[in-house]
């Protein structure tokens, strides 16, 4: 019982892992919640209490059923999401096992199913808890199956009332013998019979020896720990080394893309009421030195552009005039890259309901890529709807950072409608704005900046929310007055809000200023993973900002970049960020935070060199390291050179006096002794592997085994021979005993005494059995020659046995 | 001698198919975790390969067999393991035993093979395990070689060495209970074994004087006992019964034979093995045991334990005949016996063995004649041998 209640929980234990792994693949949360409630139940329910089992016809009915359903389920689909059908398939089947009263065939379909869930866990996309997930899931399955072992033998052997255990089930028929009777049900006389064995069959019951629950102590946990870090190894080992065919690595059908919660192409103030942040990841940025490919140490906070807006009306941003069309350019080749100020930018986006690709603006395109589509209108990068499913890697260049930090001017692109960004409102009607008019101008004369000074007037009315204190940065959703536009109602009446009513605020600002403005919508960033060197993109960190245009005379010298590279003559965009607090509440601090990061290190290595590695990364991560180390160490070693100077130094110090010098002296003897160790072992490994190996190779120990047990055979031959005479040796005799014996009751054939005869084929089966040495020519002849005088002993003339 | 092999189960061949399918899917289709979860679970396959290897070093196999049983009596076998190594305890073992007939000229029948298992043995310690039976045939059984087995630690793979250890247990014929009528008939024939054997007088030893009665001789008056006694007393003597009995056993079974004379043979020999036991129980004097092996065989002597152990193996393993041997058993037989001693021939047919005496022998020896005249026998395949006789 035992045994058999550990069983139970070892397999309730795995059923519900195997089913939390394929949950967290399907980032379904009901399939692990379903099975643990059935775990728990069906012990319960059905192990402990046996208050419900589930019947055999009707579970078979059950599962008839739950296949007719799943195939019905997956016509439909396509047929990477099929595998989220047949992981609800398993499951299924899995509750109805643990329903069912268990036995040891039930119990290897539990294993079976919950390695199948695995199995269907692993086509989609996991992250690092995937790997710690399955590790226990390993180790589980490791001690259910030796438990399973022992418990089938146990069961097996156990005695119990009214002979052996049938009842609950069958013997799983693979490795079983046939069931032996009773003893008890042997013995039943059938009372037709004259003689009262007759009819019966000879029958043994084998019993146990020892306690199962020793068995199943720490010892057995020890070697299956010992087990566990050897199989880690031997995967680790294999999943290195083993070559990968494709140049991309599976990133599996993603059931459920992520929801981009704070991304919108279309900006509608006021829409939103209270927004919900997310701490989910969008994506990871690293940015590396293009010449060098070192990493670019980076400090405070990055805008990583999504999508550009210029046409409001009445609380709601466009990309351009409804009117506007564009279409979706190709990747242009760049062939000369900035001399100087290049920066890579690597990002791993996420799979996302969205398409879109955000990037530090301006973005150079470094290498061709067909995934990456270009949408000038709204200067935006765009990935393929068919690849929004999955994460994606792409990698831009970038000029805009310098000295760790990113530089808010942009150039002016050959796409951007300056007219555009001027557009307002119109001054009279229901979408006129002349409170934002009167505010602007108000400002701008307190500033009292001439109108060329634009850089000024732009740098003075973002400053003002910030310190005019009447501001307040908000994600509560705020009443508004709904006669007004939204946007002169945070400006005059309820003055909170979030970034998008910042940005348009002072786009419009600026615009009625005769700036021309325009809205950016994508994210801004400040959380740098210090061990992994990347930015980690949230949901929560979605932004808007504005960005003011600037005639080339009034570009400050100290933010262009790219110079030779950016067509600077036409002026340029500052970025201005009017929000008043940003940031702030995503932070995560105290101790959390390295404890986080790290994870997020872990999930990025384990995303990067486990889950995407492909042939080209394996080749750089492993193989092309151990290629150049081997090289290297060839190369030292074929090196006279380098010998030379080793052995010059090592005499010049075995020459220095003092500390030196000894230290030098018990270098090398410690390093000679640990040479002439290593030496030794390798001579007699050496010594004792070729002819194991030859053996091995030749078939010479099997070869080996099998003349000795073809010469023990002799014994068996003379043991027949005696039996014909019904000499047969008894339990307490030894052969040579038994041969004395047997050979005193036999009459001397050809002059020779049988005794004497058998006494000498004893000293050879002694020779052999014991002393393990092989017989040689002559001595088999004897041995040959004995057995065949006593075979020619007639029958029927054995002396009775000696009286006492 | 030891034969270890590996081999691989059907649960084995399953696991090693999925292992298969799982790592040459996750190669073609690049599917990393795929290739992780092939390495997990190659890592059993191979883990099992390694256990099942050591977990069988060092074990020592020993067997407590007892030298003999009755046919249908309850065989307890002990099987001993003993882990001598040092650190490292073994799991899971199972020890097969063979158990084989020896004998010539039966039809070959697969082994018996009872089995024992032991769950664990700790580094350095023994454990114990019985296995328990019956043997229905007499005989001699050939127990051996063990087969030990071992599965762990996921019976994936099995790793079975044979233990070459051969011992021999002699299965003797079952015992049965003779009835009242029996006995009534044994004593009859020593009495009249004792009227045979000449006048009454004191041929034995002198054990002791008794007051004289009407009737007692006068040569046995104890005249220096009566002038001391003042009253007469005579002597007593040991008076010696004749409890020899000379066994002929006649196995007679048709060719080919059917169940009911298979039946008749060994109510022949189990009624033959407890005449010898209860005489033996009850003290008797020389028992001759004649039977047919090949050639007829006469085996006697005053019965000892020794004798009746090896009168019991030569029942165990004597064998039915198709020809008429009786004759042969009575040359044997009567030259070998004295006169006076109850012969009883156990036969599994009725017959006359007198006319047998006649028919196949030329001696005219009169003694002979007289001795076979005075044959009592016992048809096994009558209903009267349930007057003497109950198998059970």
């Amino acid at each position: 019982m035992y045994l058999e209640r550990l069983l139970q929980i070892n397999m309730a234990t795995l059923a519900a892992l195997g089913a939390l792994l394929l949950g967290m693949g399907a980032r379904n949360e009901n399939m692990p919640l379903l099975v643990v409630a059935a775990a728990v139940l069906s012990m319960w329910l059905t192990d402990v209490a046996g208050w419900f089992r589930l019947n055999r016809w009707v579970a078979n009915g059950v599962v008839l059923v739950a296949a007719a359903v799943t195939l019905r389920a997956m016509i439909p689909l396509e047929s990477q999401v099929q595998a989220f059908a047949v992981g609800w398939f398993l499951i299924c089947l899995q509750i109805v096992l643990l329903f069912q009263q268990k036995d040891e065939r039930i119990y290897w379909m539990l294993v079976m199913l919950s390695l199948l869930e695995v199995v269907v866990a692993t086509s989609f996309s996991q992250g690092v808890w995937f790997a710690a997930t399955l590790a226990f899931y390993m180790l589980f399955g490791f001690f259910a199956m030796t438990l399973l072992l022992l418990y089938r033998q146990w069961e097996w052997y156990v005695p119990r009332e009214g002979g052996r255990r049938t009842t609950g089930g069958r013997r799983w028929p693979w490795t079983s013998p046939p069931p032996p009777p009773a003893v008890e049900a042997a013995a039943a006389v059938p009372a037709k019979h004259r003689w009262p064995l007759v009819g019966q069959q000879p029958a043994f019951v084998g019993s146990p020896g020892g306690n199962i629950r020793a068995a199943v102590g720490r010892e057995l946990l020890g070697r299956h720990g010992r087990m566990g870090l050897f199989t880690f190894a031997l995967t680790s080992v294999l999943f290195l080394t083993l070559p990968r065919f494709g140049h991309l690595g599976w990133r599996g059908p993603t059931v459920r893309p992520q929801r981009l919660v704070g991304f919108s192409d279309r900006v509608t103030l006021g829409e939103l009421g209270e927004i919900i942040e997310s701490r989910s990841e969008v994506m990871r940025v690293q940015f590396s030195d293009y010449r060098t490919g070192k990493p670019y140490p980076m400090h405070g906070e990055i805008y990583l552009r999504g999508a550009v807006l210029t046409y409001y009306q009445h609380g709601q941003w466009q990309v351009g005039h409804p009117s506007f069309g564009y279409g979706l350019g190709e990747w242009r080749r760049t062939t000369n890259l900035p001399r100087q100020g290049l920066v890579r930018q690597k990002i791993k986006i996420r799979a996302m309901d969205r398409n879109e690709l955000f990037y530090v603006a301006p973005w150079i395109p470094l290498h061709y890529n067909p995934d990456i589509l270009v949408d000038e209108g709204r200067q935006r990068l765009l990935r393929p709807n068919e690849l929004c499913a999955q994460p994606m890697d792409y990698e831009l260049g970038t000029t805009a950072l310098s000295q760790g930090r990113q530089l808010p001017l942009l150039p002016v692109d050959s796409s951007d409608a300056l007219g555009s960004a001027l557009q307002m409102p119109p001054a009279a009607g229901p979408y006129a704005l002349p409170r934002l008019v009167a505010l602007g101008d108000r400002w701008i004369k307190q500033s009292g900046l001439p109108p060329e000074d634009r850089l000024g007037r732009a740098r003075y009315l973002e400053r003002r929310f910030a310190t005019s204190g009447r501001f307040k940065y908000s994600l509560v959703g705020q009443p508004r007055d709904l006669s007004l536009d939204p946007i002169e109602d945070f400006l005059t009446l309820h003055r909170e809000g979030h970034c998008e009513y910042f940005a348009t605020a002072l786009v419009l600002l600026l615009r009625s200023q005769g700036i021309p403005a325009r809205l950016v919508i994508g994210y801004k960033c400040d959380e740098f993973n210090q061990l992994g060197g990347y930015y980690q993109v949230r949901q929560w960190h979605a932004h808007a900002w504005a960005e003011a245009y600037l005639r080339r005379s009034q570009l400050p010298a100290d933010l262009l970049h790219g110079k030779g590279y950016w067509p600077w003559q036409r002026g340029g965009w500052l970025q201005l960020d009017a929000s008043t607090t940003t940031g702030a509440p995503h932070q995560i601090s105290g101790w959390l935070t390295p404890l986080e990061h790290g994870l997020d290190w872990l999930d990025s290595i384990w995303a990067n060199y486990v889950v995407e590695m492909n042939r080209q990364r394996q080749y750089d991560a492993i193989y092309e390291p151990l290629l150049r180390a081997a090289r290297a160490l060839i190369q030292v070693c074929s090196d006279a050179a380098w010998w030379r100077g080793r052995w010059t130094a090592m005499v010049s110090a075995l020459r220095t006096s003092g500390a030196a010098g000894a230290a030098a002296w018990g270098m090398l003897i410690v390093g000679l002794l640990a040479g002439m160790v290593v030496l030794g072992l390798a001579g007699r490994w050496l010594w004792r592997m070729p002819p194991r190996g030859w053996l091995r190779w030749s078939g010479g120990r099997d070869a080996t085994l099998r003349r000795r047990e073809t010469q023990v055979q002799f014994y068996r031959r003379l043991e027949a021979i005696l039996a014909q005479h019904g000499l047969v040796r008894l339990g307490a005799q030894t052969q040579r005993e038994f041969v004395l014996a047997a050979g005193a009751r036999l009459p001397a054939t050809d002059g020779r005494q049988p005794a004497a005869l058998g006494e000498a084929i004893v000293e050879a089966f002694y020779r052999v059995r014991f002393g393990c040495q092989p017989l040689d020519r002559s001595q088999v002849q004897a041995v040959e020659h004995a057995l065949a005088a006593l075979s020619t002993i007639p029958r029927g003339t054995v002396a009775p046995a000696s009286r006492p | 001698m030891f034969r270890p092999q590996i081999q691989v189960g059907r649960e084995g061949w399953f696991y090693l198919f999925l292992v298969a399918v799982v790592l040459g899917v996750a190669l073609i289709k690049g599917v990393n975790l795929l290739l992780i979860l092939a390495g997990l679970l190659l890592g059993p396959v191979v883990l099992s390969w390694l256990s099942v290897r050591s977990n069988l070093r060092g074990l020592r196999l020993t067997r407590k067999l007892p030298s003999h049983v009755c046919a249908g009596d309850t065989l307890s076998v002990g099987v001993q393991l003993s882990n001598s190594r040092p650190r490292l305890g073994c799991w899971e073992v199972v020890v097969e035993e063979q158990i084989r007939r020896l004998g010539n000229g039966r039809p070959s029948q697969p082994p018996l093979t009872p089995s024992v298992f032991f769950p664990y043995i700790r580094a350095g310690q023994r454990a114990k395990a019985t296995y328990r039976g019956r043997l229905l045939e007499r005989g001699s059984y050939q127990f051996g070689p063990l087969r030990v087995s071992t599965r762990f630690p996921f019976g994936l793979l099995a790793r079975t060495m044979l233990v070459e250890n051969p011992q021999t247990c002699v299965v003797l014929p079952r015992l049965g209970r003779l009835t009242r009528a029996w006995q009534a008939r044994r004593r009859e024939a020593c009495a009249g074994a004792d009227r045979r054997g000449g006048s009454p007088g004191p041929e034995g030893d002198f054990y002791g004087v008794r007051q004289w009665q009407h009737g007692d001789r006068m040569r046995l008056i104890h005249w220096r006992g009566s002038a001391r006694l003042d009253r007469l007393v005579v002597r007593q003597f040991e008076r010696p019964r004749n409890r020899d009995l000379a066994l002929l056993l006649d196995l007679w079974q048709p060719q080919p034979a059917e169940d009911q004379h298979r039946q008749n043979v060994e109510l022949a020999v189990s009624f033959a093995a407890t005449v010898l036991t209860d005489l033996s129980r009850k003290g008797a004097g020389n028992v001759w045991l004649v039977l047919e092996q090949e050639e007829p065989r006469c085996l006697g002597g005053p019965l000892s334990a020794n004798l009746l152990q090896n009168l019991l193996e030569q029942l165990a393993n004597v064998e039915a005949q198709s020809r008429d041997c009786l004759a042969a058993l009575l040359a044997c037989a009567l030259p070998r016996i004295t006169a006076g001693v109850e012969i009883v021939l156990v036969s599994t047919r009725a017959v006359d063995p007198s006319d047998a005496w006649r028919r196949a022998s030329a001696s005219l020896d009169p003694l002979a004649r007289e001795q076979v005249g005075r044959i009592r026998c016992v048809d096994t395949s009558s209903e009267e041998l349930w007057k003497f006789f109950a198998a059970e």
